[in-house]
């Protein structure tokens, strides 16, 4: 009866060539079918470097595999080495892959809630296994990624690549760039601490200025989910996060990459006749072919930024985690994440609406129209001086403007508070939490007396803090010279500076730092209390066990 | 090429060795974080104590308008005895911050004032982790209690010299019916609104043989069944309010097997003062 | 199935270079193997002490009187009965499973099909609501669907010193009760559960 009869052709070759020969011949079909089209003699061939035969199989997982599909199956010789591309691009997918992969799995530990984002990132990095090395090469990778994309535009524009017939991959590069940047800047938001909070809050601050005002309004309550970020902002910036810009960035690197390989890699400048593009056109003596010397690199390059990335995120970069987001108190100093400080710094000159929106709005506008407009025919730096100084000058000012947009440019405020928060910073631990408890000896000091302060820890703070009054004693001069009272901007006259340290429970003590100036309360008055003039005092707790040095 | 190879395979295996380290100081690292943001917790409470807390109960928890903290009392769950809690201490402690405290401490008396709630979900302003860290930092006042073995000594209770105590026996003051009546509102609920199924009715009319407590009382003391010790009326309504289980009234016996156990709290003898209860049995004699 | 297309395999001597490569490709499956096992512990949930999945602490002066109803633990799941001379001598207790004296901890969720038992003052046993299963406080089921005796969790009784004076063994295919003398604490780790013994045919007197 048929149904009892169990035919595989399998059997039949081990019954005509004995049982080693049919595993070996089974082995290379599957092998072949795998690789879509390389059998194990090939693939050998391919690892010894022999020369491809002709007609060569390593072609076919190209043209018959999915994952090699669109990928060239050869490459110009002059667009193989580290000059012209450096490798940006592929570095930029690396790490976009990178991150979609390390955000799945700490999306295993989160969820979107502000009441519990903060209690989940402290179970990622007290309670689950290598969930500290999760977070920080994940932000790590986030940082990276947005250098990345940047040094890449950069290229770019200096080798003019963006030029015809590659003016639409500019434009989508650019649409990445932005992607990029949003991605980065809402994952800053998901640890609820007060960094994210703020920071965030700052960025966003800039929607409210679109005018006419309801429409700005509008946008707010859009895109904050509140008048604050509550619950709703947080839940939309996290889908944003991890659905939408995920999403729109795979497709747009999809339709980016298409057109690199359309239209293939731009040869170096100084290669090709003016005016001509001949990337597509590569003679066969100037190949180098896919595999396996583009894939060996590519290998390479994978292994070795992976060991780097993991080698850092384990022994010299750890994400931090400030105290739980508190909408009713920003920090001093707060600034927005380091790729943004350009905004801030332009928020400084003015009304936030121009330098909030319009002017970073051009600037976008001209990277997305740049290849439109720039219509040269030359490639070659030599033709192109006033386009790359152009671009000099900009990055230039980009630096000068994330300098403004740091805390020492005009937010500082009077330098009683800001001797003190040198000490105890309200965004970092800074060299007081750092310090060793146990040096934290019970008693009052006095800044002016810092070299008799019973160990090394304590005069070193109290000597920070005696720099600094010194020097605000010199602005206050300055200020009596110019005719301002002395006392007022960065100037305090006659300051005393003193650290109170006082045992309060069991491996805690409060320390408060005090400092006095010209009119100050005289040595009988009760330090700290309401009513005293020209003193200010500032508390803070200190827990044996509380280890600001271990990284987060 | 051969070198792109080696350093491909040297980098592999680098990640591998510092995955490894990881891994092996994984366990080690994960508790010290956890002890250092238990640290960072008990900083944040001492400053939020500092702001909202300590002119009630003092910057060092010794108390003042408020009850101490600082105290050994309130670690060992003699105040939590008092008021018939059964949590433990930090939820105890959670929960007068975050809910507030609607009836003042046996262990401080009446001083015209409660505790104010400050969780938000009472209507406070706090947020639960702010609420959080201020549990922090009062439990870290316990530290000074412990013994040498790490726990806090169990309440030798030196017991309120007014409470009611178990003894039926001694002469309770003269009682105010009238200030009785207001202290029975929490009996209510189960010998009023729920007798006679939940605990026998105070109320002729809910009574299963139509008498009222007084005449239960004459009758029950001198029944042969009864367990009790109370020679007199007083005595057994005392009795019945701090000895429940000296004698429960059938048919509220229950199975055989629950014979030690009431449905009725026994600790009433340690939350009561002898004036209440003077109060409460003058209060009973008058109910028709 | 056209097997003479295919090329027949030649076998060629290995050269240093492919063989370097194979140490590399070597290397990075092992990478993968170690990146595999490293993200599975990360997965793996971990259970705090106290809640259901961890190990929960309860003193002796939490547990019912000897041979007194049992008493719930929602937090872990369990019932926790204190079996006496009333509970081990009950008349509706098969002999296969009578008990020793002491606590056992009661998983809450019927072995039937998962719905959580109640227990019935009234007839002094439990009995689920689903599927009328019923169980003596002792654990073992007497009657309905059921078709093993009750699970319970590993416990350990400790003294005042966190010595460990007795802990939960299997005897006659389940769980035994653990005896309390002189202990302080009981530990019960919810991670751990002991499955009741197969009773495929439930005894059936004075049910």
């Amino acid at each position: 009866m048929a149904i009892w009869k169990f035919h595989s052709p399998f059997l039949d070759e081990v019954k005509s060539k004995g049982l080693g020969p049919a595993l070996l011949f089974k082995t290379n079909e599957v092998v072949e079918r795998i690789t879509a089209g390389l059998d194990i003699e090939d693939i050998r061939s391919m690892l010894r470097g022999d020369p491809a035969p002709k007609p060569n199989p390593r072609v076919r997982p190209h043209a018959d595999g999915f994952w090699l599909h669109m990928r060239p199956t050869y490459y110009h010789n002059l667009t193989v080495g580290v000059y012209p591309t450096f490798r940006m691009g592929w570095l930029s997918t690396y790490f976009f892959a990178f991150e979609i992969i390390t955000g799945l799995f700490l999306m295993v530990f989160y969820t979107p809630s502000p009441l519990v984002a903060y209690e989940n990132m402290l179970n990622i990095l007290s309670n689950v296994p290598f969930g500290r090395l999760m977070r920080d090469l994940h932000k790590l990778g986030a940082e990276m990624m947005v250098i990345v994309v940047c040094l890449h535009m950069l290229r770019t524009f200096i080798t003019g690549s963006y030029k015809k017939p590659r003016q639409f991959t500019w434009f989508t590069g650019v649409i990445l760039l932005l992607v990029t940047l949003v991605l980065s800047f809402s994952g800053y938001l998901l640890p609820w601490d007060q960094l994210a909070l703020w920071a965030v809050t700052i960025g966003a601050s800039m929607v409210e200025a679109i005018q006419p005002q309801a429409v700005g309004d509008f946008v707010n309550l859009l895109v904050r989910g509140g008048p604050q970020f509550n619950e709703g902002g947080l839940l939309r910036w996290y889908l944003l996060h991890v659905l939408l810009l995920p999403i729109i960035g795979i497709v747009f690197t999809g339709v980016h990459y298409y057109k690199v390989v359309l239209h293939g890699h731009g040869l170096p400048p100084e290669v090709e006749p003016v005016g001509e593009d001949t990337a597509k056109r590569t003679p066969v003596d100037q190949r180098t072919y896919f595999m396996p010397d583009i894939l060996t690199r590519e290998l390479l390059l994978f292994c070795v930024v992976t060991a780097g990335m993991v080698f850092a995120a384990t022994f010299f970069y750890h994400a931090p985690l400030e105290p739980h987001a508190d909408p009713l108190v920003t920090p001093l100093h707060t600034t927005a994440p380091w790729y943004f400080l350009w905004i801030q710094g332009m928020l400084k000159i003015g009304d936030k609406f121009f330098w909030g929106l319009i002017a970073p709005g051009i600037a976008f506008g001209i990277l997305f129209v740049l290849p439109y407009l720039e219509v040269g025919p030359s490639r070659r730096y030599g033709d192109r001086r006033v386009g790359l100084s152009l671009g000099l000058f900009a990055i230039a000012v980009l630096a000068i403007l994330s300098y403004m947009g740091t805390p020492r440019y005009a937010v500082l405020s009077s330098a009683d508070q800001e001797i003190v928060a040198e000490l105890i910073p309200q965004t970092h631990p800074g060299p007081f939490r750092q310090s060793n408890w146990q040096d934290f000896v019970v008693g009052e000091y006095a800044s002016a007396e810092a070299h008799s302060a019973p160990n090394a820890t304590l005069t070193r703070l109290l000597e920070q803090m005696e720099e600094g009054l010194h020097h605000a004693e010199a602005v206050a001069a300055e200020n009596e010279r110019a005719g301002r009272a002395p006392s007022s901007g960065a100037g305090l006259k006659d300051g005393e500076g003193f650290m109170i340290i006082e045992d309060w429970q069991t491996g805690l003590k409060r320390v408060t730092f005090r400092i006095i100036w010209e009119g100050g309360p005289g040595a009988d008055a009760t330090p700290c209390t309401a009513g005293n003039k020209n003193e200010f005092c500032q508390t803070t707790y200190i827990h044996r066990d509380s280890n600001y040095r271990q990284g987060p | 090429m051969i070198w792109r190879v080696l350093l491909g395979t040297f980098s592999i295996v680098l990640t591998m060795v510092v995955l490894g380290y990881v891994a092996v100081t994984e366990q080690s690292r994960m508790s010290s974080f956890a002890t250092a943001y238990d640290a960072r917790k008990i900083e944040a409470g001492a400053a939020l104590f500092e702001a909202q807390c300590k002119n009630c109960h003092g910057a060092n928890g010794e108390g003042g308008i408020g009850p101490a903290l600082n105290a050994l009392d309130l670690f060992n769950g003699q105040r939590m005895e008092e008021i018939g809690w059964n949590g433990t201490v930090e939820a105890y402690v959670r929960n007068a911050i975050a809910a507030g405290r609607p009836r003042y401490s046996a262990a401080i008396g009446d001083r015209g004032q409660r505790m104010p709630t400050f969780g938000q979900a009472y209507g406070g302003p706090l947020r639960d982790d702010q609420i959080e860290t201020l549990v922090a930092f009062v439990m870290n006042w316990s530290k000074a209690f412990e013994g040498p073995d790490g726990r806090i000594p169990s309440a030798t209770a030196t017991p309120n010299p007014n409470a009611a105590g178990n003894d039926i026996t001694i002469e309770l003051p003269a009682g105010d019916a009238a200030r009785g009546a207001t202290l029975v509102t929490a009996c209510q609920a189960c010998h009023v609104a729920g007798a006679p199924t939940v605990g026998p009715a105070w109320e002729t009319a809910k009574a299963v043989d139509g008498k009222n407590i007084v005449q239960h009382a004459e009758e029950r003391l001198t029944d042969a069944s009864y367990t009790g010790q109370a020679t007199t009326v007083d005595q057994y309504l005392f009795e019945s309010i701090v000895n429940p289980a000296a004698f429960i009234v059938p048919p509220y016996e229950g199975a055989t097997w629950q014979a030690t156990v009431t449905t009725m709290p026994n600790n009433y003898g340690a939350t009561l003062l002898k004036q209440d209860v003077a109060d409460i049995i003058a209060y009973l004699k008058t109910i028709p | 199935m056209t097997t003479e297309a295919i090329k027949a395999p030649v076998v060629s001597p290995m050269t240093r270079r492919e063989f370097l490569y194979y140490i590399w490709f070597g290397s990075l499956a092992v990478f993968g193997a170690q990146t595999g096992a490293a993200l599975l512990w990360f997965a793996y949930p971990r259970f705090k002490a106290g809640t259901f999945g961890g190990v929960f602490e309860i003193d002796v002066s939490e547990l019912p009187p000897v041979d007194a109803a049992p008493k719930a633990f929602s937090g872990g799941r369990f019932w926790l009965v204190n079996i006496g001379d009333s509970i081990k001598d009950d008349p509706r207790q098969p002999d296969e499973w009578r008990p020793t004296r002491g606590v056992k901890a009661l998983y809450m969720i019927c072995v039937h099909l998962g719905c959580l038992y109640s227990w019935v003052p009234t007839n002094n046993r439990f009995e689920c609501p689903c599927h009328g299963s019923k169980y003596l406080s002792s654990g073992t089921a007497v009657a309905g669907p059921a078709n093993r005796n009750l699970d319970v969790f590993q416990m350990q009784a400790v003294d005042a010193n966190g010595d460990v004076i007795d802990a939960t063994e299997v005897v006659n295919g389940e769980g035994r009760a653990v005896s309390i003398e002189g202990a302080a604490k009981l530990l019960i780790d919810t991670g751990k559960r002991i499955p009741g013994a197969s009773n495929p045919n439930p005894f059936e007197a004075n049910a």
